[in-house]
């Protein structure tokens, strides 16, 4: 609605801290790919968000078993195969729409 | 001197027959119920919802006996529904509703009350609000809307026969009305499509459990399937010749890297028949909505 604006709701603002060890483990080692190795050759995923960033959500979101198991079944769709559809709609970016809230099993 | 006196004198004479300056209250807008009641349909039909409600509420606080109350309570709610503030609109539409019973404007707050509440995903409650809606009011120009509310919302909750129920209720209750064969034709829609064609996420899984890939193929990602194969055929082939080889840190090595993959690929491939369950719903559900020709 129009109007004045709200109190923000960032994805950072209701962020909560990380306390489990394997968690912070595996969004450390995203960070790190995310900070040093990915800017190398730039952007290349072909999905938004992008792989490291759906897992460093998957991950962070729902528990290092169900993030991995989803960042691993992302990272073997972002592949020459990749079509827009139904399920992966084509954003103004030229990049296909997949966040991890459309892949948690739920009909 | 005495010219000076005599012409103060006269100024004095003629001033009350000046013509006064026109006081604020000639020359402001006064507020009248139709003025205020035009500025918050104005912001209504522009999109400024969240003034509009404003507008509205300064209505009722100024002529909260006006005849036109009624009308601004319910603008209220319409204002939150299209600004898309469904649990207000909700709620306000509910108490328009529970204020007037069955006159005024109780069967349009019904009826808006349970698209509020379909758009909130309370199935339930928007089916109680759009039955409220036909039993209170059956002659209302939003029962047989709130019919085919009603039959969607039965659809969106996964219960096709209730939604074809609602359908030839429709029927059978306004056969004159115009959008009868419309309703027809989307229950010959619905009857072509039962049982709506399904895919197992388990055995999906199962299926890229024992080969990595095929519960893709059997969701229809081809290209999907041929990468999982690949990818954890490469994997588990490493891992193989590794052990075969005696070489037990390649293969712990090799075996950890693909072990997320290969269930990923179980995970992927359950997702995938999730997915096109989804999509087959929706492609229905898109063609209702079609035959339907109403937009809720």
């Amino acid at each position: 609605m129009k109007g004045p604006a709200g109190p923000a709701h960032g994805p950072t603002g209701d962020r909560e801290p990380e306390t489990s060890s394997v968690r912070l483990v595996f969004l450390g080692a995203i960070e790190l790919f995310q900070k040093r190795i990915s800017p190398i050759e730039g952007p290349r995923c072909g999905f938004s968000p992008s792989c490291s960033a759906f897992g460093h959500q998957a991950v962070r979101e729902h528990g290092p078993v169900r993030g991995v198991m989803m960042t691993a079944d992302r990272l073997m769709r972002d592949t020459i195969f990749l079509e827009p559809g139904p399920d992966n709609p084509l954003l103004p970016t030229g990049r296909l729409f997949d966040p991890p809230s459309e892949n948690l099993l739920n009909e | 001197m005495i010219r000076l006196l005599v012409r103060l004198l006269l100024l004095v004479a003629i001033f009350p027959a000046l013509p006064a300056p026109p006081s604020a209250a000639e020359t402001g807008i006064v507020i009248t119920e139709e003025v205020q009641l035009k500025l918050a349909d104005a912001f209504m039909a522009e999109g400024e919802y969240y003034r509009a409600v404003t507008e509205y509420k300064r209505f009722l606080f100024l002529f909260p006996d006006a005849e036109k109350a009624d009308y601004a309570r319910f603008r209220v709610g319409l204002a939150h529904y299209r600004g898309g503030e469904y649990e207000t609109a909700a709620q306000t539409f509910a108490t328009v509703r529970e204020t007037h019973g069955t006159i005024g404007y109780a069967a349009d707050s019904g009826y808006f009350e349970g698209l509020s509440l379909w758009k909130l995903g309370r199935f339930d409650r928007a089916g109680t609000a759009f039955d409220g809606v036909v039993a209170t009011d059956p002659a209302s120009e939003y029962a047989p809307l709130a019919l085919l509310g009603k039959s969607l919302v039965s659809f969106d909750a996964k219960n096709i026969p209730g939604c074809r129920s609602e359908l030839v209720r429709f029927l059978s209750s306004y056969p004159e009305d115009s959008r009868a064969d419309n309703v027809r034709e989307t229950i010959a829609l619905l009857d072509k499509n039962q049982p709506l064609p399904r895919k197992s996420p388990v055995l999906a899984g199962v299926m890229s459990a024992v080969v990595p890939g095929s519960g893709y193929l059997y969701a229809g990602r081809t290209g999907d399937g041929i990468t999982a194969l690949i990818v954890n055929g490469l994997f588990i082939a490493g891992t193989v010749v590794a052990i075969h080889q005696e070489n037990y840190a390649v293969a712990a090595i090799v075996g950890g890297i693909g072990l997320p993959f290969y269930v990923g690929n179980i995970y992927g491939s359950a997702n995938a028949a999730t997915k096109w369950n989804i999509g087959v719903r929706k492609d229905l559900r898109g063609k209702i909505a079609v035959s339907l020709d109403h937009r809720f």
